[in-house]
Parts: structure tokens; C-alpha cells; sequence
């Protein structure tokens, strides 16, 4: 069986003239792509991987986000084959640590993925066995042709009249259940990414389960701004394909655009992450149009106090907040009508997906009572690729209620507590949490607590050693500096916390590092405050 | 006024830190991601400085921003400079 084309053939039989994707060339100018359309692209990359790629390759697709990259990132899992989005954004030494594995022979790439690669050559002498399949070569500028030449001196180049000849997919493909659909690169906290692979199937009950979960039907029109690279937004465009509704692709995270883009296009619903809304709120930026009826807070939570602002961005908006990770999608989410009572929760097991919190030595937590958090089933990941180890992160499942139903336990490395009402609670990273003083504390803690102070915008909390070598607090924060001074702030969080969980040194700044999801760079921040620790 | 193509292109290289070869006027500067949104902010202060004008949140957009072409189009349709 072959999910995923069923349910294409599905949406272009109902819906063959309806938008399907909406998205730019590149240079602003927003063009409509149906479904009929759309299939026709995927078939074409699918003819195309059956013939030139094997199976069992993994296949990255370097794309810029558009009609294009959604045709290629489909049409290589209908071909069975397994698929790695690459976020475009990404800089050459990331893009090299993914292609120059050996079990990629072919990439996928256009003319903005070309010009990421164009220094490759002075970071490797090694001769790259990849060919890149250039998509629109015959579309690019001359300036790309001295690119190009230099890269093909190293790697293959096929370019785009050799493509696509043939559209003829014969669908006899086949997908076995544990059969990886897609592997997304998620960057490790070592540095290195990792690949975590997930299966066709898994991926397709994600989709339909998100379906069910945001109630969408054919009508809805979904903005798109997070990247396919990341599972959030990967599964915003599957599941948008399976019920024939309308992706509409924003090339910017500016709140402005993104509030005209959805106007235009009577988005009903958008998928952001903490950074966007913030943005939003904090610019005083609201939605302009009536059709938008449904947000997610993804890969991130905010504070109580901005939480609270964001009904406020439209008319009855409804507020999902999810929680998960690369390798466990969706653990829990927090519906709209859960969001009031419940805010500081990410809510309760999302679909089939069954979640639990785990004492050290193993066994069920109480209610109330904190541990690492555990998750079962739906949105698991098959592993990580290559002969990466995951014996700690997916284990056998020893639990006996539960193990013969799910014989995998993804381990999160998230510490939470579950309520009486089953709503689950989070703490922190454990390997964020630090002893200061001999008290354990999570920064995610300090955080909150500074984020209820007026006048911040914005905290980050890291745990260094001082000269001493003793465990010490660092808060970077972005505040209003007119209303409010350091001396002003570690009065007000002294009265709401212990002395030993007031940060030892603050810095006020307009800036914080931040990954590609706008996360902030705790490993450049535990950087920035070992120089300022030696400083003082 | 003190904001032109060559202004730019410098401010853009010497404090930004892009890369001259691949950058001409219709380069994209946000949406390719040359550009985060630090250096974005750095970039308006330096534009409403230079320009002596403020931006209003209205008009952050990557239709008036995200190359330098369009920034000079924007400016020009601002103020008759």
C-alpha cells in the first residue's frame, strides 16, 4: 500500500482545481498551483527518482520552500524512497555534514541550493560521489554557470534538460510498514546533527491525525512558515494534501507580512512557533481578516503573560499548544478549550500517542510528582541514521501493561509532573537542570519567573561554572531599559524567589542568538556568559 | 540624503558581514536567510539614521526590504530624495 499516493489521487479526484499550494518563484510574485497541477509534479519527480535512484537511498532535497521543493519532497516518498527536506537556510558546512553521507548518492537541489554549495570545494578535498540533480538550471542567471562549473569539477551535476522526460510512475510501489518515509535532521546539542528517521506510515498517521485534531476539511487555507525540515512544519503540508486544503507558503517571518499573506489568501489557520508570536505581540500586530479561526504554539512555549495576549490577535481564535520532539512528534497538545484553565500545560496525549512520566529507577510517577517524561506510539521515530546509537533515547519497553501494545519507550530527556486531571506540566531539559548551591533547579523556572516582571520582553537563563568552579546562574534579557534597571529587577525577583535562584549576573541585551526555528542558542549563550563570568 | 546603493552595499558587507560575491541589488535578504533578524534591526536603525525617517511597523515588510533595489524604491516613494 502506498499512503500517501491514495490519498494524493484522493484529493486530485475531488478537488482538481482547487489551490493546492500558493507559494512565490523567489521573487515575491505569488502564483497558485492545483491539485491537478500538483500531482502532475509529483509524478514527474516520482517517474524520475524510480528511475535514477535506488531504493533504500536517502534522498535530501535542497530546495528553496516552494511548489517546487513540495513537489520533490513528495514525489521522492511516493517513489518509496526516503526523503530529507533540508531547511535552505542552512549554511554550507551543515548542508555538507548531511550529503557527504554514504548512503546519499543523489540530492535533489535547485539554483538556490546550487548557490549554497558554491564553496564547497575549499571545505573538503574529498571527491564527492553525490550527483546533484539540478532541477531548473535552465531558468538560472549566467552568474550561476562560473558556480557550477566549479562545483561539477567535483561533484555530478545532472542538470534539468535531462530531466523529467518522463512522467510516467508506475505505481507499483509498495511500502512496507517500517519503511522510512523521511529523516529530519535535528541539531543535536552536540553540534553534530542527527538524522531521525520516521516511517511512511507513522508519517502518514501524524497527518491524518492532525486532520482530525484542527478539524480540517477541504475549505481551510493554512499558512506556512516553518520549514519542511522541521516535523512541525513538514506535517503542516502533508496533512494540508490529505484533506485538500489550500498550503499557502509565506517566504517571511515578518509580522506585518504575515498578517497581509493570511488576509489575502483568508488563511484559517497558521502553525507559528514562541518567536513568531512573540514578534506579533510585541509589535502590537493583530490579524486583519474574519476566516482565520485556529493558531499553534509549536516547538516552544512562552509565558503565562504572553500566552494570555494572544486571543487577542483575532476574533475567536482558537489556541493549540503542542509539545514533542524530532524523534517523538506530537507528545501531547492543549486544546483551545483546555487553554484558560490549563495554560501553563501542554496539555494531553495527542491522538493515539500515549505519554507518561517515569520515576529514576523506572516506575510510574504519582500525580503531582516530577520525572522524565516518556512517550509510546504514534509519532515515534523508527531510529537515527547512520551507525548512530539511540539505546538510550528508544528503548525496549519493559513496562508490562503497556509493552505489548508498544514495544519501543522514547526516553525524552524533558522533566514534568502530571496533574490529577491529567494534564502534563514541564520543568525543563534534565540536562539542563543544575545544582546551585546544592539546590536543583531548572532555568526554565528562573525563566518564567523573570518573564512575569514588567517591562521584559524576553530571558534566557545558562548555568556555568564561575572562577571558583562553582555552579552559577547567567540571565540574559531583553527589557524595556527606560523602565526598568538591574538593580530594579533583582528586587522584584527576590521577592518571588529564593536567593539561590536569582541569577548571580544579568545582562541586558537587544539580541539572542537563536537556532533556524528561532529557539535560542543556549550553547552560544553558555559561551557569551563564560566571557562575562571571567570579566567581572 | 546620505543612503544610497554604495552606502548600502558597504554597510552591508563591512557590518553585516555579507558576502559581496553573491550580493547584487535583487539579492534576497531576509527570505533567503542572509539576513536574521538581528542584522534586520541593525539594518533599520542604519537606514532610518542615514535616511532620517523612522519605519512604521506597517511598512517592515520584505516587499519594501528584502534587497537593496527594493529598500531604494521604498525610500524613493517615501520622501521625493
Amino acid at each position: 500500500m502506498n499512503g500517501l499516493y491514495d490519498f494524493l489521487n484522493n484529493s486530485v479526484t475531488k478537488f482538481p482545481d482547487k489551490a493546492a499550494i500558493i507559494s512565490t518563484d523567489g521573487s515575491g510574485n505569488y502564483a497558485t498551483t492545483t491539485y491537478s497541477e500538483l500531482v502532475e509534479k509529483v509524478d514527474r519527480y516520482a517517474a524520475y527518482c524510480q528511475k535514477n535512484m535506488n531504493e533504500g537511498e536517502l534522498v535530501p532535497v535542497l530546495m528553496r520552500r516552494g511548489v517546487e521543493m513540495v513537489a520533490a519532497v513528495l514525489g521522492v516518498m511516493v517513489a518509496g524512497r526516503c526523503v530529507a527536506p533540508l531547511n535552505n537556510k542552512l549554511k554550507l558546512p551543515q548542508v555538507m555534514q548531511v550529503i557527504n553521507r554514504d548512503v546519499v548518492c543523489d540530492v535533489l537541489i535547485d539554483s538556490a541550493g546550487v548557490l549554497t554549495l558554491r564553496n564547497a570545494r575549499e571545505l573538503s578535498n574529498k571527491h564527492f560521489s553525490c550527483a546533484l540533480h539540478w532541477i531548473d538550471s535552465s531558468k538560472a542567471e549566467s552568474i550561476h554557470n562560473s558556480v557550477s562549473n566549479t562545483l561539477a569539477s567535483f561533484m555530478r551535476i545532472i542538470r534539468d534538460k535531462d530531466l523529467f522526460r518522463d512522467k510516467s510512475f508506475r505505481r507499483t510501489i509498495s511500502v512496507g510498514e517500517k519503511n522510512p518515509g523521511a529523516c529530519l535532521f535535528t541539531s543535536g546539542s552536540t553540534g553534530v546533527p542527527k538524522g531521525v528517521l520516521i516511517s511512511q506510515n507513522d508519517l502518514m498517521a501524524r497527518a491524518e491525525t492532525e486532520v482530525e485534531w484542527y478539524e480540517l476539511t477541504s475549505e481551510d487555507a493554512l499558512l506556512n512558515i516553518l520549514p519542511f525540515s522541521f516535523d512541525v512544519g513538514f506535517n503542516q503540508l502533508l496533512s494540508t494534501v490529505i484533506s485538500g486544503a489550500t498550503l499557502v507558503i509565506s517566504d517571511s517571518w515578518l509580522a506585518t507580512d504575515i498578517v497581509n499573506l493570511a488576509a489575502e489568501h483568508k488563511v484559517t489557520g497558521v502553525s507559528g512557533v514562541p518567536a513568531i508570536w512573540r514578534n506579533l505581540i510585541q509589535t502590537n500586530t493583530k490579524f486583519k481578516h474574519p476566516e482565520i479561526r485556529f493558531i499553534t504554539v509549536s516547538g516552544g512555549d512562552l509565558p503565562s503573560s504572553q500566552l494570555r495576549k494572544l486571543p487577542a490577535l483575532a476574533n475567536k481564535l482558537k489556541i493549540f499548544k503542542t509539545y514533542g520532539q524530532t524523534e517523538a512528534f506530537r507528545i501531547t497538545s492543549l486544546k483551545p478549550e483546555e487553554f484558560f484553565n490549563k495554560m501553563g500545560s501542554v496539555g494531553r496525549a495527542f491522538g493515539k500517542g500515549r505519554f507518561l512520566v517515569l520515576r529514576e529507577d523506572g516506575a510510574l510517577a504519582e500525580a503531582n510528582e516530577t520525572g522524565e517524561v516518556v512517550h509510546m506510539g504514534l509519532g515515534t521515530m523508527l531510529g537515527y541514521i547512520g551507525e548512530l546509537e539511540c539505546q538510550d533515547k528508544l528503548r525496549k519497553n519493559l513496562l508490562p501493561e503497556f509493552s505489548e501494545s508498544y514495544p519501543h519507550i522514547l526516553f525524552t530527556g524533558d522533566i514534568g509532573y502530571i496533574d490529577e486531571d491529567g494534564f502534563l506540566f514541564l520543568k525543563g531539559r534534565k540536562d539542563s537542570m543544575l545544582k546551585v548551591q546544592g539546590n536543583r533547579i531548572y532555568p526554565s523556572e528562573v525563566v518564567a519567573q523573570i518573564m512575569n516582571v514588567e517591562f521584559i520582553q524576553q530571558a534566557e537563563v545558562v548555568g556555568i561554572k564561575d572562577k571558583n568552579g562553582e555552579t552559577v546562574l547567567v540571565a540574559f534579557v531583553r527589557a524595556d531599559t527606560n523602565m526598568l534597571n538591574e538593580r530594579q529587577l533583582r528586587v522584584r525577583l527576590g521577592e518571588k524567589l529564593p536567593s539561590y535562584m536569582v541569577p548571580k549576573f544579568i545582562k541586558f541585551c537587544q539580541y539572542f542568538p537563536s537556532t533556524k526555528t528561532g529557539k535560542a542558542d543556549l550553547y552560544q549563550l553558555k559561551i557569551d556568559a563564560k566571557e562575562l563570568a571571567q570579566a567581572t | 540624503m546620505s543612503l544610497n546603493k554604495e552606502s548600502l552595499y558597504v554597510f552591508l558587507q563591512d557590518n553585516l558581514g555579507l558576502d559581496p560575491s553573491v550580493l547584487n541589488e535583487e539579492t534576497a535578504l531576509f527570505s533567503s536567510g542572509l539576513i536574521d533578524s538581528f542584522s534586520m534591526v541593525e539594518l533599520l536603525t542604519h537606514i532610518e539614521d542615514k535616511a532620517a525617517i523612522k519605519i512604521g511597523q506597517e511598512d517592515i515588510t520584505l516587499d519594501n526590504l528584502d534587497s537593496i533595489s527594493r529598500i531604494l524604491s521604498y525610500l524613493e516613494n517615501r520622501v521625493g530624495c
